[in-house]
């Protein structure tokens, strides 16, 4: 029996009959429940639990000698830290989860998981001793005003960019924490810099004079968009990843050029080496890592300049995500399209897609017999598995169940979408490396 | 349309599957029996066979002298007293009748039944009748809580507030329970969920399960609220009376409130709908093979009953197979 399970049966239950024999049913008290509160959100988090990135404190450390604390959270458990703040946005890295919270005071951004970069900020009980694993979430100061928000965070290997915005859709300033060994933190590379403990955030005000209105985290590189839409980045470039024409670090967000010269940018993703981008007309580039031929040029491995990449099949693209060795791409249709390496979602045996091919839409619950079509809204991906979420907040994950990040109560890899038992519903998704959470509401 | 009065030619032809439409509070072997003794009553109300005939030999040996023995023999043929309805009973009794359910429905459900007569039973065992997709629609009460789980039945347990419940919530929840059903229907169709098996289950839609273990929800939607009742349709497989009470009592604790049933209806069985069942009025000899006639016309038409191939895949004993296949990896 696990720790969930024992806890569970362990408790005193309510005696049954609660009322005696003869009761009439006038007699029994009535109860009366209260009205729903529409803000309120659950947080669910499942997959890997040593390093304490799930954020739940009694399934990562043993009570006792005989307690057997479990490796991995094979099905989404609720994060006790959701019911008490209201968490707004999450962001799954490398080993480590910020969560976005709307409250008064200054402390909006909290997280947990490995902070041997310091990508959680400087974490300490003791003085000089830099805390270099948390287990359960924790605040990190940043410099926010009380009046400002959280708009977005976004999360790499070792470094974390948080989106802080006075006026809700007006775009704002960006701070960076975490590993600059590569300039993903946009700001200037010093060798031999101690990341382990440091103190540093970093802020970018605004690019071009304009305020941010996006960002986007890949392994070591960093993306913004701007309010005109123009995409920067910054970080590691080796296979292409900042899309600067050059191979190379780069240590201050740049202009990304190319194919994306005179478009509105609405979203770039990634979250490898390989990049996509939308613009406001629902045309997809691309650039980076191509070596599985996930950006559908035949002739290079990798792509340094921004490329555009025409699907007349698929559609305006509505939302994308990029896995390690793959794409997806949601249409206005609400059909998944996918290409690449990798289990993709048309069964065990298709493991390499060379063209977009769309996922059936009866194995994302469009089903014969379901009255209610819901479309999918969102699409998102970790290195090795995605994630869609329909209107109804049903959460669907396919792909290679590494360490039970899949959530679908076993460790076995997914090749086509299952849906996930969620007893709440899905609003927003983050997908890590070896683990995933997601920002729910109630039912009712 | 030929009429006769002869029983043993009705006999002949009475064979086949009827749809009848079951009353509440009324178990299904009492409807059984009632089919079978309705039937009987009527087939002996016809040209029965008559008494088999009984060949006797009177010898007359009185008045003749003993020299001429010659005697004279009379044969008669009077029909068989041992073989008369008033010794033997009637002709047609409810024990030679045959019948099968497709399905079973609790003693308080009501709804569609298919019910094989005779030769009609071999028809409901070799095909595959038990994997056509049943439509109840169920009625729900809100603001008390019973240990039986209807509401004009058992001991009340709690009772609860409902005014709060708004229509959507009662839609929310039960699109979730559906899609986590759909979820569940590969360990009941005995297939592993990462194998290329599951994906071409998944493919067509609906993955009918191989067990008789659990319940398999394929759609749940709400058909109409008027608080403190409402009422909701299922489309399922392997459902039981007493799964369905559980569900409503789950239903009602995820609205924040309390639910007990008040009627369950079973509206629909593949293509048999209510307007090709008996109800209980028309149980008779003459309505029920016209009925035969009808239902063997819906079997025809419906591509989804086909011969039963795996049999001996069927676990009747409700063994998950999907977890002896997990345990042997």
């Amino acid at each position: 029996m696990n720790n969930c399970a024992r806890r569970h049966y362990g408790r005193i239950m309510k005696k049954f009959p609660l009322y005696p024999d003869d009761t009439p049913i006038e007699k029994i008290p009535e109860y009366a429940f209260s009205k729903p509160d529409k803000d309120r959100r659950h947080l669910f988090s499942w997959g890997l639990c040593e390093h304490g990135a799930v954020g739940i404190l009694r399934q990562c450390t043993k009570r006792s000698k005989k307690d057997t604390a479990p490796r991995y959270l094979q099905r989404p458990c609720r994060v006790r830290f959701g019911d008490f703040n209201r968490v707004i946005d999450v962001a799954c890295g490398f080993g480590f989860t910020l969560y976005a919270v709307s409250t008064k005071s200054s402390l909006k951004v909290f997280g947990t998981g490995i902070n041997t970069d310091s990508q959680i900020g400087y974490q300490s009980q003791r003085k000089d001793a830099p805390m270099e694993l948390l287990l359960a979430p924790v605040p990190i100061r940043l410099p926010i005003d009380p009046q400002e928000n959280v708009a977005a965070l976004a999360a790499g290997r070792a470094h974390s960019l948080i989106l802080v915005e006075r006026e809700k859709g007006k775009g704002g300033r960006v701070l960076t924490l975490g590993n600059n060994s590569y300039g993903q933190c946009a700001r200037p590379i010093e060798e031999g810099e101690e990341y382990n403990g440091s103190k540093t955030v970093h802020c970018v005000e605004g690019l071009e004079g304009e305020a941010i209105k996006s960002v986007s985290c890949g392994q070591d590189h960093s993306l913004f968009i701007n309010n005109r839409g123009q995409l920067f980045s910054c970080g590691w470039g080796d296979d292409g990843q900042t899309g600067l024409g050059v191979p190379g670090k780069k240590g201050s967000p740049t202009r990304v050029r190319g194919a994306l010269e005179n478009v509105n940018i609405v979203k770039a993703t990634s979250s490898g080496d390989c990049n996509l981008a939308i613009s406001d007309d629902g045309v997809l580039y691309g650039w980076g890592n191509s070596e599985y031929g996930q950006l559908l040029q035949d002739h290079a491995a990798q792509i340094y300049s921004p490329v555009k990449i025409n699907l007349p099949e698929v559609g305006p693209v509505v939302d994308i995500a990029v896995g390690g060795s793959f794409c997806a791409v949601l249409n206005e249709k609400g059909q998944i399209w996918t290409w690449g390496f990798g289990l993709l979602g048309f069964g065990p045996n298709v493991t390499q897609v060379s063209r977009p091919q769309m996922i059936p839409e009866v194995l994302l619950g469009k089903s014969s017999f379901a009255w209610k079509k819901s479309k999918v809204v969102s699409v998102e991906a970790g290195l090795f598995h995605l994630a869609a979420v329909t209107a109804d907040g049903d959460l669907f994950t396919w792909g290679r169940n590494k360490d039970g990040c899949l959530g679908l109560g076993n460790m076995r890899d997914q090749p086509f979408p299952l849906r996930v038992s969620i007893g709440a519903t899905v609003l927003k998704v983050s997908c890590g490396v070896d683990h995933m959470a997601a920002v729910c509401s109630p039912y009712f | 349309m030929k009429s006769t009065r002869d029983a043993s030619l009705v006999w002949k032809h009475l064979k086949g599957i009827v749809c009848l439409y079951k009353p509440p509070r009324k178990s299904v072997a009492v409807v059984r029996h009632t089919i079978k003794s309705h039937l009987c009553r009527d087939l002996n109300q016809m040209k029965v066979r008559p008494p088999t005939p009984y060949v006797m030999i009177e010898s007359e040996l009185k008045d003749l002298p003993a020299e001429k023995t010659e005697s004279k023999n009379v044969i008669k043929v009077i029909p068989s007293y041992a073989d008369n309805v008033l010794v033997t009973g009637p002709r047609y009794v409810t024990e030679e009748i045959r019948g099968r359910m497709v399905h079973e429905l609790g003693y308080k459900s009501s709804g569609l039944l298919l019910l094989g007569i005779n030769g009609g039973c071999n028809e409901v065992k070799n095909k595959t009748f038990h994997q056509l997709v049943r439509c109840y629609q169920v009625g729900v009460r809100l603001g008390l809580e019973t240990d039986s789980g209807w509401f004009d039945e058992g001991r009340g347990k709690a009772k609860a507030s409902f005014k709060h419940v708004p229509p959507h919530a009662v839609t929310t929840v039960l699109a979730s329970m559906q899609a986590a059903h759909t979820k569940c229907a590969f360990s009941l169709a005995g297939v592993l969920p990462d194998s290329q098996e599951a994906y071409e289950l998944a493919l067509q839609g609906t993955i009918k399960p191989k067990t008789t273990g659990g319940c398999v929800i394929y759609s749940a939607r709400l058909l109409d609220f008027r608080l403190p009742d409402f009422t909701i349709e299922l489309h399922t497989l392997n459902e039981t009376e007493d799964y369905f009470l559980s569900m409503v009592e789950l239903l009602g604790i995820k609205l924040r409130s309390a639910a007990t049933t008040t009627s369950i209806k079973c509206v629909q069985i593949g293509n048999f709908g209510v307007e090709h069942a008996l109800s209980s009025a028309d149980w008779d000899l003459q309505h029920i093979l016209k009925n035969m006639k009808l239902c063997s016309k819906l079997v025809e038409e419906n591509s989804e009953i086909v011969p039963n191939l795996d049999e001996e895949r069927l676990d009747v004993s409700g063994r998950n197979i999907y977890q002896d296949k997990a345990a042997n990896n």
